[in-house]
């Protein structure tokens, strides 16, 4: 299966909404995740307060990051854990093959966003290891081969017959529709898979710089198993995680495991300082700590664009979002869907890519509500929407004075990530068209706001040329004419009616003193 | 039956008079004063006397801002609809009588009351139809009970009434104006003077949404100066989205200290319509009427960044006859989201069916809300499905009789 990027969201966003079973599988998750989310926070009586709490800190550590960093690095090294900087993901991705190679190729993985961020298993893939994934969400898609499309529940796409047929092909069994012979199939293939760990690879929840500790949160316990089988662990973490003190992790376990999944606590929480201190001790004997910036702190820079760094990655604002709520993730084209996704996609990976995705939002703001953290995400939203404007303006002043040419080989240099392809190339040289043709227009509407005689001008003169359209007092469907004419009119009336400008403004009723009395 | 009127009206235009040259001690007219002028039936029927509280309190209408009054003020509007008969005594006389407190000639009752208020034309009719010698004193009692009321009514309303500038909005003005004149009568009805300045345009959202700041920063900069120089209280806005807008103002200006406290000052004194109701004029009932089953749906900034949400539920619980159902999403978002909804047309149709699929199941007549987007995007949508529940603005049903 191919995977969907976010340069071609719209198309990507149109396909999952003609997919009936997505959306069914969508709803019903979301709307779970959803209430239980509500009655977890509203069990609490002091919930606004531990998300003032919890933005506090994080404001903090954000900070001074660096400072943190540094004692984080320095107590996990005094306690045996050997501490790994990667600059982007190739590096990475580097470290760990170069870990790897001395020590084994059979490795055992649990859920981690940021493996699946720098392409971790495919890296590894390439360089003769085995992976395996042992959260059983990751697990189903792994089989599957496909990407996350949600942050905790990484198959929330699939259903009970899509995974019981997954199984059945690539594992062997008789076709069930029993969920625990299912889940049982997957337990016997990964405690073998387990049992022949040489090395375990972990993500983190919080690195906590007073300890040099990190905690895991997990429901199924493969978390444990990967972390204390195996003799390497090596955990991934982008350098956002790190809280000051161990007292802080109070506030996040209140609030983590409730948003993301309404429950009090996880099943287990693991805190592990450094690798086992004894000979006889059970655990690893190596433990590898990898700190990822991959652009991380690009966004420390701006206030606005640093509290998505605050992210505790619960997954709230995806269950909350009416867009993702529609479409899923995997239509943003990036391992961070949702609204969190719309605005770190595009400033991990590269404002041209993921251009879409800050636009593809209502602004409804039910995930600023629902966040733990209490990230503004719509004020992030329109940051991005207006960076991206500027930079369209900007292409288009370079364009003149450097030639089409010149500008499309540095679109081609800033994208990275290999040569991109003509196509591609020529998509996007559309999309700027738009903006450009955007940019015009709300300089025009400004225009025009600005001076009332022509805004009254425009009014009248929109309802000569509307008699073309309205029939019966409404406009309906526009045909193909008007919708190459007017984008906008074709893209409303597809799908709904449009209200007419009315006889008379309310301006002109007022100045020829209409009695507003009924 | 004594000469009572032609005493009373020299009396009440004293009142008046006094009321307009601010006398305080005359700003409320006490019963017991009235008592004892009819002191000779009263006493004689103390039950009635028992009835006159009650008879005030069922028709009990909260007034608009008492905050400079004190605190003995009484609520102001008396809902009472008695009739004049052709029996009466003397016809002419109570004809004449009546007329001076129907306030439905503005200019008239301008003379001796100052302010028509509107909601006085529903109650004014008193009956002189004599009646019973039993009940010959009663009948005088009514009379100067609602003569009492009357007044209070009349010195209140002139104290009550409070300046608002109308923000009517660019999409109601050209789209939706009935939602315009609805909010002004809705404001007049409540006691409000409203004036419109005529070069307001927009706020500027459009722009700030899609990412165009500094064309939004241009068309709020003009619109504060225009807002700063009416002379109203308060600004009141039919839409949710719009005053929440004015509301972001401040941080349209981050580098700009002398900008941000003017936008301070503005966002402080602009209303959404029915926070300014409740939170301001404390005022829940407007004497609406719609006989149907309605639900309401939150538009998210109202909601969200405005935090109404019980305001308009109060407001509509007290229209008479209509039966409100609580939608089973009420607070999801609609799809509209500006150019969103013509940016990714299919998905904000996607999220709007939602809603739509919830309002089928409620089965009602009419979808309200505070926002005319929402309601254009919600109508279009019922519309286009031949769909025969119809979307109403809260003002459009707040203004209904």
């Amino acid at each position: 299966m191919t995977h969907q990027t976010s340069e071609t969201f719209d198309a990507n966003a149109r396909a999952a909404l003609a997919d009936t079973q997505l959306r069914g599988a969508l709803r019903k998750a979301t709307g779970q995740f959803g209430k239980h989310r509500l009655a977890a926070a509203r069990s609490l009586n002091n919930w606004e307060e531990l998300r003032t709490q919890a933005r506090a800190i994080k404001d903090e550590v954000l900070l001074h990051l660096d400072q943190y960093l540094e004692q984080f690095a320095d107590n996990a090294e005094s306690r045996g854990a050997q501490i790994h900087w990667a600059r982007d993901a190739a590096e990475a991705n580097q470290i760990v093959s170069g870990i790897a190679a001395r020590r084994g190729t059979k490795v055992v993985k649990s859920k981690s966003m940021v493996t699946e961020e720098i392409h971790l298993n495919a890296a590894l893939e390439a360089g003769g290891l085995e992976v395996i994934e042992t959260d059983l969400g990751e697990y189903i898609i792994q089989l599957a081969g496909e990407t996350p499309s949600h942050i905790i529940a990484p198959a929330i796409h699939k259903n009970k017959k899509q995974v019981a047929e997954l199984f059945s092909a690539k594992l062997g069994i008789e076709p069930t529709d029993d969920v625990d012979q299912l889940t049982s199939a997957a337990r016997r293939v990964l405690r073998e898979r387990f049992a022949a760990a040489e090395i375990g690879i972990s993500g983190v929840n919080f690195a906590v710089a007073e300890t040099g500790t990190i905690l895991i949160l997990e429901n199924e316990g493969n978390i444990r198993l990967t972390t204390s089988l195996p003799k390497i662990h090596i955990a991934m973490m982008g350098i956002e995680k790190i809280i000051p003190c161990f007292a802080d992790l109070e506030v996040f376990l209140k609030l983590l495991p409730r948003s993301a999944t309404g429950q009090k606590l996880s099943a287990y929480q693991s805190l592990i300082t450094g690798p086992k201190r004894q000979e006889l001790d059970e655990g690893p004997e190596e433990m590898h700590i990898v700190l990822l910036d991959n652009g991380r702190s690009r966004m420390l820079a701006h206030p606005i664009t640093r509290q998505a760094l605050a992210c505790i990655r619960c997954g709230a604002c995806l269950n909350s979002c009416p867009v993702y709520q529609q479409i899923g993730g995997h239509a943003y084209g990036s391992v961070y869907s949702g609204p969190i996704g719309a605005v770190i996609t595009p400033q991990l990976f590269g404002l041209n890519q993921a251009a879409q995705l800050p636009y593809a939002s209502s602004l409804c703001g039910a995930c600023r509500e629902v966040c733990p953290v209490k990230i503004d995400i719509p004020e992030l939203l329109l940051h991005l929407r207006g960076k991206i404007n500027e930079a369209g303006g900007r292409s288009r002043r370079q364009g003149h004075e450097a030639g089409a040419g010149g500008r499309s080989r540095r679109q081609g240099h800033e994208a990275g990530a290999g040569g991109r392809s003509r196509r591609q190339e020529q998509e996007s040289g559309s999309r700027i068209k738009k903006r450009r043709g955007e940019a015009l227009a709300f300089k025009l509407f400004a225009g025009v706001m600005a001076r009332p005689w022509l805004y009254m001008l425009s009014v009248k003169l929109g309802r000569v040329f509307q008699r073309l359209i309205v029939r019966q007092g409404t406009i309906g469907k526009a045909g193909s004419v008007i919708s190459r004419l007017a984008p906008p009119l074709g893209a409303w009336t597809a799908a709904r009616d449009l209200r007419p400008l009315a006889e008379t403004t309310f301006r002109e009723q007022w100045r020829s003193g209409t009695d507003f009395s009924l | 039956m004594k000469p009572f009127p032609s005493l009373l009206v020299g009396f009440e235009f004293v009142l008046e008079i006094g009321a307009e040259f601010a006398w305080c001690v005359l700003e409320r007219v006490d019963a017991r004063f009235f008592r004892a002028a009819g002191g000779k039936c009263l006493e004689s029927r103390r039950h009635h006397l028992a009835e006159f509280p009650q008879l005030l309190s069922a028709l009990y209408v909260d007034p608009a801002p008492d905050a400079p009054w004190s605190a003995r003020s009484e609520p102001l509007s008396v809902a009472v609809y008695v009739k004049a008969s052709s029996q009466s005594i003397n016809p002419a006389e109570a004809e004449s009588f009546i007329q001076r407190f129907v306030v439905s000639n503005a200019t008239f009752a301008g003379f001796l009351f100052v302010e028509a208020k509107p909601l006085l034309g529903n109650l004014v009719v008193v009956s002189l139809e004599p009646m019973p010698a039993f009940h010959g004193c009663f009948e005088e009692l009514d009379f100067h009970w609602l003569m009492i009321a009357n007044w209070q009514l009349a010195i209140g309303n002139r104290q009550s009434k409070m300046r608002v500038g109308l923000f009517v909005t660019c999409l109601v003005d050209q789209l939706w104006p009935t939602i315009g004149a609805s909010t002004v009568e809705v404001l007049r009805r409540v006691g409000c003077t409203v004036d419109f300045d005529e070069r307001q345009t927009c706020c500027g959202q459009p722009a700030f949404n899609t990412g165009y700041a500094a064309e939004a920063r241009k068309l709020a900069k003009r619109f504060i100066e225009i807002c700063e120089e009416s002379r109203s209280e308060a600004i009141v806005s039919p839409s949710g989205s719009c005053t929440a807008m004015v509301h972001h103002y401040p941080a349209l200006f981050p580098d700009d200290e002398e900008w941000r406290r003017r936008a301070r000052n503005l966002a402080a004194r602009t209303f959404e319509l029915s926070a300014f109701l409740i939170r301001v004029l404390k005022v829940e009932d407007v004497g609406a009427r719609w006989p149907g089953r309605l639900t309401w749906h939150d538009a998210c900034h109202a909601l969200r960044d405005l935090k109404v949400q019980s305001e308009p539920r109060r407001l509509i619980q007290h229209v008479r006859e209509a039966e409100f159902v609580e939608l089973e999403n009420a607070d999801a978002c609609c799809g509209f989201g500006g150019t969103f909804s013509v940016k990714y047309p299919e998905i904000s149709v996607a999220i709007l069916d939602q809603k739509i699929e919830a309002i089928e199941k409620a089965n009602v007549q009419a979808v309200v809300s505070g926002d005319a987007s929402c309601l254009m995007q919600i109508g279009g949508r019922l519309s286009r499905k031949g769909s025969g529940v119809r979307v109403m603005h809260l003002a459009e049903l707040l203004a209904l009789r």
